[in-house]
């Protein structure tokens, strides 16, 4: 099974012939199985072989970026061209690139130009119909005209942004000491900034003043403002003939302006049909070179070395495309590929599918597994959904459930090509866990027997008699045992003044069951790993105390439970044999503590013998702390020594560490640490022993979640929705409806479910995975170019 | 009552009966494992929560109390 233990791995070297060298990488590229080793990790880029082609790369895809941002500036969408007409090489289309560049710079600048004249003369043109208002009523008075012995007074006019003015009334107030006169009149609408081609709200001055002094300074204060200054003729014909001169050129500047536009657009247009192609092209060349710069160059300089981690299942297909991208590159030399040992821990990899990759993700999450060692994940695509739905079990929730998730998958290949908000892609990534939760919790529903807190009667009415819910005037009443409901939890109990303590015992005790048996399968699983690297002394010293202690503590509090379930009449308090059991093992039935010297618990003995049962097996469970702690951290020492000695060898086998063991810090040839060993097995053993009360304590959060699911929808159901239908007035249970439906969907189907997802996810990662998933791996990083040029990888870059 | 908790245990082996031959026709062989395996591990659960709450109901210490009115 491909998803139990990870796929074994081989490191191998390829010498290839520097000719062949990059069609050799695009090949290993598309395979997608090739993870490279970087051989000159002490070089820095651009120390490195390969360093011009990389940069040239990023210089390309520099104006790629450029052309895109023009044509989103333009506003055209780039499209892709169904079939490319010719295919360029790197050094093609580089120059392409440099002509298209300087080409659309040029277009882009004599645009620029253009429009910054056409704004310029909007401008003036506005200025000329506006100041011409200012001047007509100082003509009808005629006070500049009748006099030419007075003194002259000199004028500026322009435009400038609106939001200044009153600071540049000021500012010139101040410097001419209050010797000018401002007019200002705001223009309707926007117009185009000539400067930054933005559209601004503008206002039309003119400030008269008198002397040259005065006007130098209101120059520098226009210019600081940002004001410009437009010629404004004081004669009234020639203020008409300009006016005539600026409209012909408009008209004429609107015509060229449009026609760079449109040439422009047109460059930029035949640039989009390539665009999308010629990035691809350039990102993956620029891959190609990244990766060959992790190559050695041999001192000849005729051939690259590489190392790299695969699979050994691609073996044979990594040796086809080597030897066609040899075969097609012309290379004198064939490329040369061959496995190296190596007492390096190779990377780990599982080939995961749809369903199986957001599992993977959840273990992963959580660490990435040790090379070989067994993988949670297998176990967990049952029982991270399974103990969810406890949890969350509802029928009607499950359903919601289920549609949600059924309309994810079934448009999944629609939905997967768009790229979601982030919680929405969360959850289509988790399609297949959600789909596996919903149906889970459907089935725990109807054993629950809930439908939104409502109890159904599918599986038969209640086996209780002797008592009628309809009948709800003759006080309270006791039902009589009638026999077992066959599936699920009897409908009679919900609502019941008994409901919570007859529930609460059977959760969590059900909890109790699940967690020992899960913890259980991790135990086992950790056996799995021990068999695996032939590691007998841990199995010895590990895997059997631990199931030993598990067993005859919990265990036997699990079979406790069910022999009392199963015995008619028993009223065994298990808690106290429990503790007891610490307290005083052999005496079972509390002798001589009741009255009159008779056993004080006598309903506390469930079978015969269980006195002494009990103290063999706090015996045992005691007895296999020690065994947990001392022998493995002596025999490794001894071990050691032993070697030391040079009394015996052993095979290096390439993935297994002399003694068997996946450890690492018993490297049998790097030194021993006998008190680092020690402490460590101190640590495991107490992390055990502990962690086996407090991780079974832990499973009663599936209780403790069901219970809180449970209430909430009942009193969403019985205090809002029943409520309303009670009142009997059709826009209350309108209302009522209302309220119940986006409770239900905000508090239970969203918050309720992630809650339980997050305790599921904590069971798995701490209570079943600490009892064997190391998780101390690296993860298979390919080089592969479907991952690097997938469309959305780019902004990354 | 025992009979139930029989006829029950082998309903569930029948379903997984069901799926393992489910499996077979479904998936090209060499690729089962897998779904062998979450199938037998689903009909697990479910049958122990089938029990656990079938057994939980044989022999109650707490009977239904309706409650009259308030």
């Amino acid at each position: 099974m491909e998803l139990f233990r990870s796929e074994s791995m081989q490191l191998v070297q390829f010498i290839v012939p520097a000719e062949a060298a990059h069609d050799t990488v695009l090949a290993l590229g598309e395979i997608g199985l090739v993870q490279f080793k970087d051989m000159n990790p002490s070089k820095s880029g651009f120390q490195r072989t390969y360093y011009k082609q990389v940069k040239r790369c990023e210089e390309m895809l520099r104006k790629l970026r450029y052309f895109g941002e023009q044509m989103v500036k333009a506003g055209l969408i780039p499209m892709a061209q169904p079939a490319p007409d010719q295919a360029y090489t790197l050094d093609e289309l580089e120059a392409k690139l440099d002509d298209l560049e300087s080409e659309l710079r040029q277009i882009t600048n004599n645009t620029e130009k253009l429009r910054r004249g056409h704004s310029e003369l909007v401008e003036l043109q506005i200025v000329l119909e506006k100041a011409g208002g200012f001047f007509e009523p100082g003509a009808g008075s005629g006070s500049m005209q009748q006099d030419p012995e007075s003194v002259r007074l000199g004028f500026i006019c322009g435009v400038l942004p609106t939001q200044k003015t009153p600071s540049f009334e000021r500012i010139l107030f101040r410097a001419t000491r209050g010797n000018m006169y401002l007019k200002h009149s705001a223009i309707e609408g926007k117009i185009q900034d000539p400067a930054t081609g933005e559209m601004v709200e503008k206002t039309v001055y003119v400030v008269f003043f008198a002397g040259e002094r005065a006007r130098a300074k209101i120059l520098k204060i226009c210019e600081g403002f940002g004001a410009n200054r437009y010629p404004f003729p004081e004669d009234f014909s020639r203020q008409r003939q300009m006016n005539a001169e600026v409209t012909a050129r408009l008209g004429e500047l609107q015509e060229t302006l449009d026609a760079s536009i449109r040439h422009r657009n047109a460059a930029l247009s035949s640039i989009g049909h390539h665009h999308e192609l010629w990035t691809t092209l350039v990102r993956r060349e620029k891959a190609i070179y990244h990766t060959l710069n992790m190559f050695s160059i041999d001192v000849t300089r005729k051939c690259l070395v590489a190392e790299g981690w695969i699979p050994v299942a691609a073996k044979p297909r990594i040796q086809d495309a080597l030897f066609r991208a040899n075969r097609a590159s012309s290379a004198q030399m064939g490329t040369v590929f061959q496995p190296i040992n190596t007492d390096q821990a190779p990377p780990t990899y599982f080939p995961t599918n749809k369903v199986t990759a957001v599992f993977q993700g959840i273990v992963e999450a959580y660490g990435v597994g040790r090379y070989r060692e067994v993988n949670p994940t297998v176990f967990t695509i049952v029982t991270f959904p399974f103990l969810f739905a406890v949890m969350f079990g509802d029928f009607g929730h499950g359903v919601l459930m289920l549609l949600a998730a059924l309309y994810l998958v079934y448009n999944e290949k629609k939905l997967g090509k768009i790229r979601q908000q982030e919680i929405m892609q969360m959850m289509f990534d988790g399609r297949y866990c959600i789909l596996l939760m919903a149906i889970f919790s459907i089935y725990t529903g109807l054993l629950y027997n809930e439908c939104f807190s409502v109890p159904m009667n599918w599986f038969g009415t209640t086996k209780w008699t002797g008592c009628d819910p309809k009948n709800t005037s003759a006080g309270d009443q006791e039902c009589t045992y009638g026999g077992v409901y066959a599936f699920g939890v009897d409908p009679i109990w919900h609502g019941t003044k008994t409901e919570l303590p007859f529930l609460n015992s059977l959760k969590m005790k059900m909890s109790i069951i699940m967690g020992v048996t899960q913890m259980m399968l991790g135990i086992f699983m950790s056996l799995l790993n021990f068999l695996y690297t032939r590691d007998f002394l841990s199995i010895v010293c590990e895997f059997i105390p631990q199931v030993i202690f598990l067993g005859s503590l919990f265990g036997y509090l699990v079979i406790l439970m069910i022999m009392k379930w199963t015995t008619p009449g028993a009223t065994a308090d298990l808690y106290h044999v429990m503790i007891y059991m610490f307290l005083a093992p052999g005496n079972a039935d509390c002798a001589g503590e009741g009255a009159n010297g008779e056993p004080g618990c006598p309903e506390n003995v469930m079978f015969w013998g269980q006195g002494g049962f009990q103290v063999f097996l706090v015996l045992i469970a005691l007895a296999s702390v020690p065994v947990m702690l001392f022998p493995k951290p002596l025999i490794l020492k001894r071990r050691w020594e032993a070697r030391q000695r040079g009394e015996f060898y052993t095979a290096l086998d390439d993935h297994l560490n002399v003694d068997g063991s996946l450890d690492d810090h018993v490297h049998g040839d790097h030194g021993f640490d006998f008190s680092e060993t020690l402490v460590h097995q101190m640590i495991h053993t107490i992390e055990f022993v502990l962690g086996a009360v407090s991780n079974t304590a832990s499973y009663l959060r599936l209780w403790a979640l069901s219970l809180a699911h449970a209430q909430l929808s009942a009193v969403f159901w019985d205090r809002v929705f029943m409520a309303a239908v009670a009142t009997q007035n059709p826009v209350a249970m309108v209302v009522g409806f209302a309220v119940w439906a986006s409770a239900t969907i905000g508090v239970l189907m969203l918050m309720e479910s992630l809650s339980a997802f997050l305790h599921a996810l904590r069971l798995h990662w701490v209570e079943y995975q600490n009892k064997f998933y190391r998780g101390d791996g690296y993860k298979f990083a390919p080089f592969s170019l479907a991952e690097i040029l997938k469309p959305e990888a780019s902004e990354y870059e | 009552m025992g009979g139930t908790i029989f006829w029950g245990t082998t309903f569930f082996i029948a379903l997984e009966v069901g799926f393992y031959f489910f499996v077979n026709t479904t998936w090209k062989a060499g690729d089962r494992q897998l779904q062998h395996l979450l199938f037998a591990t689903s009909v697990f659960c479910c049958w122990m929560m089938w029990a656990i709450i079938y057994m939980a109901q044989m022999n109650p210490l707490v009977v239904p109390v309706l409650s009259g009115p308030e």
